[in-house]
C-alpha cells in the first residue's frame, strides 16, 4: 500500500511538470524584422537615363530602400505565417530617413489588406515627419484584423527618403 | 532478494526517475520561458495558434462579403447629415487628387479613369470611377486605396466581378472614404 502511494506521487509529480512544459507560453512575444530591400517594391518599376546611366526610381542598398527621383509609392508585403500572423500583430514600427526635399512633404505609411477579387482596404495614414531619421509607429492596424485577407504596407516616399527596416510584434 | 526488498527497490527507482524527469521538465520550462528574451533580430520558435481557420472562402463568398460590407457603408453614408463646408472642401480636394493620380498614371502609359460621381457628407465620401474594363480597375485598386489624399481617411477601393455590371461596356469601381472629422 505504502509503495503504491509513493509510486503514484512520483508519477503525478512527473506528469505535472511535463504538462507545465508543453502548455503554450502566452507571455512570449513574437517579432518579425523585415528588410525593406527584400520585402518592399515600388508600385511602378521605373528607370530613367541620367548622365548616360540607368537610374532606378527606387534602389535597393543593402537592407535599405532608397527613393532616388520622383515621388514613389512602395508596397511592402507582410509575410504572415504561424510565427506571427498579421491578425495578431499589435505594433508595427517603420524606421527610415526623410530626405527633407523642400516641397516634398508627402511621406507616410498605411496598413492595408487586399482580397483576391480586387478589393483593397487601407487604414489611416501615419506621416513620417519633416526630416532626418524617423521611427514611427503605424497608427492604424485595424485593417489587419481580418486573417483571411492579404496584408501589406503602402508607403509613400520622396526623393532622398530611405527605409531602414520594419518591425512587427504582437 | 526477497519480495519486500524487490518492491522497495522498484519504489526507490521510480521515485528517482520521477525526480530526474521533474528536474528535466523544470530545466526545459526555464529555457522555454526565457525564449522571449532573445536579442532583437532572432525569431522565437513559438508558433501562434491558428485563428479559427475553417477553410478559405470561395470567390463568390468573397464577392458576397464585399457586397454586404458595401451595403452597410452606403447605409451609414446616407444616414449622415451633410456638413456643407467640409463636404465641399473634401470633394474639391479629392477631385484634385484623382486628377493627380491620372496624371501620374499617364506617365506610365496606364489608362486613365473618369470620376463619374463624387459625394461627401460629414465624415464620409464615396467616389464612383469609370474604367475601360475591370482588369484596369483591379490593377489600380491598391493605388486608390493606399494613396495619400491629404484627408485623414481610411480608404477602401471596391473592385469585384459585379453581376449587375456584366453587360456594361465599362466597369465602375467605388472608393469609400471614412474620415476623421467632427
Amino acid at each position: 500500500m505504502k509503495s503504491s502511494k509513493l509510486m503514484s506521487i512520483a508519477a503525478l509529480s512527473s506528469t505535472i511538470f511535463m504538462s507545465a512544459m508543453v502548455l503554450p507560453n502566452t507571455a512570449a512575444a513574437a517579432e518579425k524584422r523585415l528588410a525593406p530591400s527584400a520585402f518592399c517594391h515600388p508600385e511602378y518599376a521605373v528607370t530613367k537615363i541620367l548622365n548616360n546611366m540607368i537610374v532606378n526610381k527606387v534602389q535597393r542598398v543593402g537592407a535599405q530602400l532608397r527613393a532616388k527621383w520622383g515621388s514613389s509609392t512602395v508596397i511592402c508585403g507582410y509575410p504572415s505565417d504561424s510565427a506571427l500572423y498579421h491578425s495578431h500583430v499589435d505594433l508595427v514600427k517603420i524606421r527610415g530617413y526623410r530626405g527633407n526635399h523642400g516641397d516634398f512633404v508627402d511621406a507616410s505609411v498605411r496598413a492595408c489588406v487586399g482580397n483576391f477579387v480586387g478589393t483593397q482596404h487601407c487604414g489611416y495614414q501615419t506621416d513620417f515627419g519633416d526630416g532626418g531619421n524617423f521611427s514611427v509607429e503605424v497608427g492604424d492596424l485595424s485593417k489587419w484584423n481580418n486573417y483571411y485577407w492579404y496584408p501589406y504596407l503602402s508607403v509613400k516616399m520622396q526623393p532622398g527618403d530611405r527605409l531602414y527596416g520594419i518591425v512587427a510584434t504582437d | 532478494m526477497n519480495k519486500t526488498q524487490g518492491s522497495t527497490s522498484i519504489v526507490v527507482a521510480s521515485a528517482i526517475m520521477g525526480s530526474v524527469t521533474a528536474l528535466l521538465a523544470v530545466a526545459a520550462a526555464f529555457i522555454f520561458i526565457n525564449q522571449k528574451d532573445l536579442p532583437s533580430g532572432q525569431f522565437s520558435v513559438q508558433q501562434q495558434s491558428e485563428p479559427e481557420l475553417i477553410r478559405e472562402s470561395t470567390v463568390e463568398e468573397e464577392i458576397q462579403q464585399v457586397i454586404a460590407w458595401r451595403t452597410e457603408q452606403i447605409a451609414k453614408f446616407y444616414a449622415e447629415s451633410i456638413d456643407p463646408e467640409w463636404s465641399k472642401h473634401a470633394q474639391n480636394l479629392l477631385l484634385g487628387q484623382f486628377d493627380y493620380i491620372n496624371q501620374e498614371r499617364s506617365l506610365y502609359e496606364l489608362e486613365p479613369f473618369i470620376v463619374d460621381n463624387l459625394e461627401c457628407r460629414s465624415s464620409m465620401c464615396i467616389a464612383t470611377l469609370r474604367w475601360d474594363n475591370i482588369e484596369i480597375a483591379r490593377d489600380a485598386s491598391p493605388t486608390l486605396a493606399g494613396y495619400n489624399y491629404h484627408l485623414l481617411c481610411a480608404t477602401s477601393s471596391l473592385v469585384y466581378d459585379d453581376p449587375q455590371q456584366a453587360e456594361n461596356e465599362n466597369y465602375r469601381s467605388e472608393v469609400i472614404f471614412r474620415c476623421k472629422h467632427k
